[in-house]
């Protein structure tokens, strides 16, 4: 059987937005992700999450180092799945970035933060990682967590300036879902201050 | 011929001609589902005389699939609840837009259905014609 769109893609949604509303926390993508069955060339998990973001309303852009021209395959399969039709990077609605490779450093500056009377008029990004379980580790502040909260986010050393930068003026800014390699799923939104803390000894 | 005349001829003939096409196609290649057929509802947008501008009528139910035919999409819609049809109609679509070579035996059966539908359709307007009343008024 093939994922539910009523079903299926509520109880993801549930999980997407208990990921966004207690950052940091881990929600698993995998048991709805099996339901797929499709080779995607990305986890399974990033394509529940597209068929609850992406509709004929909203527009997207995925984003890649693409030495393969997957980009442009990957591209045309998700508008006529969803029906989403496709912008360039500093107009889309959401970026994706379905490679592990990609560079979310270069991207960032160019992405929809929004403005001040319509901040919510910013980029989500929905990337792919290769872990939420092991890699560097960062402290989370901000609403939604008590206190503060250890993470371990694979190549997130590479971004945390970046995204700090583009957050820096509250409420423009653009939040982030991470999906790994098992279906992990971790939301970053605009608000959670990232940390990096540098791993012991030298 | 396009996939709107291919369309409209599939759901308004013979509908075991959409069955023969599917079942030539499975039989052919793998057909992996994207999205099992399922109903929704579309607005329908139509534009008024009057003033020309876009408005809702209202909503349909429709039934949609999608299914992946050698990696090319497949997308069937049709009005009503209709999931065997929309599931053929995406898999013939699929079939289409990766130009397997059986489509190109298609264009005979389905210009031949088409015919059928010109001819019934006719024969309903004779029916109807037959009723049609002749109105003479006098001028005084």
């Amino acid at each position: 059987m093939t994922l539910d769109l009523v079903h299926d893609v509520q109880e993801a949604f549930r999980k997407m937005l208990s990921a966004m509303s207690f950052p940091g926390s881990i929600e698993s993508l995998a048991a709805t992700a099996s339901k797929v069955g499709l080779e995607l060339g990305y986890h399974p998990g990033i394509f529940v999450l597209l068929r609850v973001l992406l509709d004929a309303e909203v527009t997207f852009c995925v984003v890649g180092k693409d030495t393969t021209g997957l980009v442009e395959t990957w591209s045309q399969f998700i508008s006529q799945v969803t029906y989403a039709p496709r912008a360039p990077l500093d107009l889309a609605d959401f970026v994706l970035l379905l490679e592990e490779e990609a560079s979310l450093v270069s991207l960032l500056p160019r992405m929809k933060e929004g403005d001040l009377v319509d901040p919510q008029r910013s980029a989500t990004v929905v990337m792919s990682v290769e872990s939420l379980v092991e890699g560097d580790t960062l402290s989370l502040q901000g609403p939604g967590i008590p206190n503060s909260k250890s993470v371990k986010i694979s190549g997130a050393k590479d971004w945390v300036k970046a995204r700090a930068h583009k957050n820096r003026e509250f409420p423009l800014g653009v939040d982030i879902f991470l999906v790994d390699r098992r279906g992990n799923l971790m939301a970053l939104p605009r608000t959670t201050q990232m940390q990096l803390i540098p791993s012991g000894g030298s | 011929m396009n996939r709107r005349r291919r369309t409209e001829i599939l759901i308004r003939g013979d509908r075991s001609l959409a069955e023969d096409l599917c079942r030539g196609v499975e039989e052919l290649v793998k057909i992996q589902v994207i999205e099992d057929p399922n109903d929704g509802l579309v607005m329908i947008k139509m534009r008024e005389s009057a003033q020309n501008t876009l408005f809702y009528l209202g909503e349909m139910l429709v039934t949609e699939a999608k299914v992946l035919v050698e990696g090319h999409v497949g997308l069937g819609i049709v009005q009503g609840h209709e999931p065997e049809l929309a599931y053929q109609l995406a898999v013939i679509d699929g079939a289409f837009n990766g130009a397997l070579a059986l489509t190109k035996e298609w264009l005979k059966p389905l210009e031949e259905s088409a015919r059928a539908i010109q001819q019934a359709q006719a024969q309903e307007e004779a029916q109807l014609l037959k009723t049609r009343v002749n109105f003479e008024t006098m001028d005084v």
